[in-house]
């Protein structure tokens, strides 16, 4: 129970960590073997998502993330769409293979733009938070 | 940051009852989470992640700061908390608000006896 603890202190934002988890894992050494029940590990869990979809901006960015792979993949659907009707059933026999490829390609190169979204979203942050660790270490010394 | 407890109002069972302890003294987190149980005779059990969040906020809003407090022989990683003025103001504002719903209560229950 203990791992999973910290493992769930880990998880939190590195904001909530660096400020609390030091003092959340003497808690739970201070707290008696008895006292310890999976309600601790609930509430836990229950922080870590309060942390990251209340406390920070992450979720808006995951979900303009999700919103643009969907909308890149309604794009292609439009665009794949024609080839379906009747009327162009013709067409639709010789494209199939340059059909299939394009769709390929589609899905493909909306996944990369979700995942350079997500990369360079997370660098940013991550830098961010450097800089406000350093400003905060800079603050003390003082 | 303005100094009107208003917009802080009305505050959430687990921010009342962290204010209500760090109103006294300041206290650690663990110290925080047995005063609410003593307070409350055991109806109100604050977790830790409960706790932590609040504070985070608490502290983020200017209501609670942390405190420098050298006991001999805790443990470093042990933090203090306490209200600050505005905190202080903010928790006179919502017991005065809770005294209003109280007496409203009683006024209301008297009519229907």
């Amino acid at each position: 129970m203990d791992f999973l603890y910290r493992l769930l202190l880990r998880l939190h934002p590195s904001e909530f960590r660096e400020r609390f988890a030091p003092e959340m894992t003497l808690n739970l050494e201070e707290t008696a073997p008895t006292e310890r029940s999976p309600r601790l590990l609930l509430d836990c869990f229950v922080s870590l998502l309060r942390q990251w979809f209340l406390r920070t901006e992450w979720w808006k960015l995951v979900a303009a993330a999700i919103f643009a792979y969907f909308q890149f993949f309604a794009i292609g659907l439009v665009w794949h769409m024609p080839l379906r009707f009747p009327r162009h059933a013709q067409a639709a026999v010789s494209a199939t293979g340059d059909d299939g490829l394009r769709l390929v390609m589609l899905c493909a190169s909306s996944f990369l733009v979700l995942l350079a979204t997500v990369t360079v979203l997370w660098v940013r942050s991550l830098v961010a938070a450097r800089q406000k660790a350093s400003r905060r270490r800079r603050f003390s010394a003082i | 940051m303005s100094d009107d407890p208003t917009p802080f109002l009305p505050l959430s069972p687990a921010t009342l009852h962290i204010l209500l302890c760090l109103a006294g003294e300041p206290r650690h987190g663990y110290g925080i989470m047995q005063e609410v149980v003593q307070h409350s005779n055991g109806q109100y059990k604050l977790g830790p992640g409960t706790l932590y969040d609040n504070l985070q906020k608490l502290m983020d809003q200017g209501l609670v700061e942390e405190v420098r407090r050298k006991i001999a022989g805790d443990d470093p990683r042990r933090r203090y908390y306490g209200l600050t003025e505005l905190g202080r103001r903010v928790l006179e504002a919502d017991v005065e608000r809770l005294k209003n719903v109280v007496r409203e209560a009683r006024l209301r229950l008297k009519q229907t006896v």
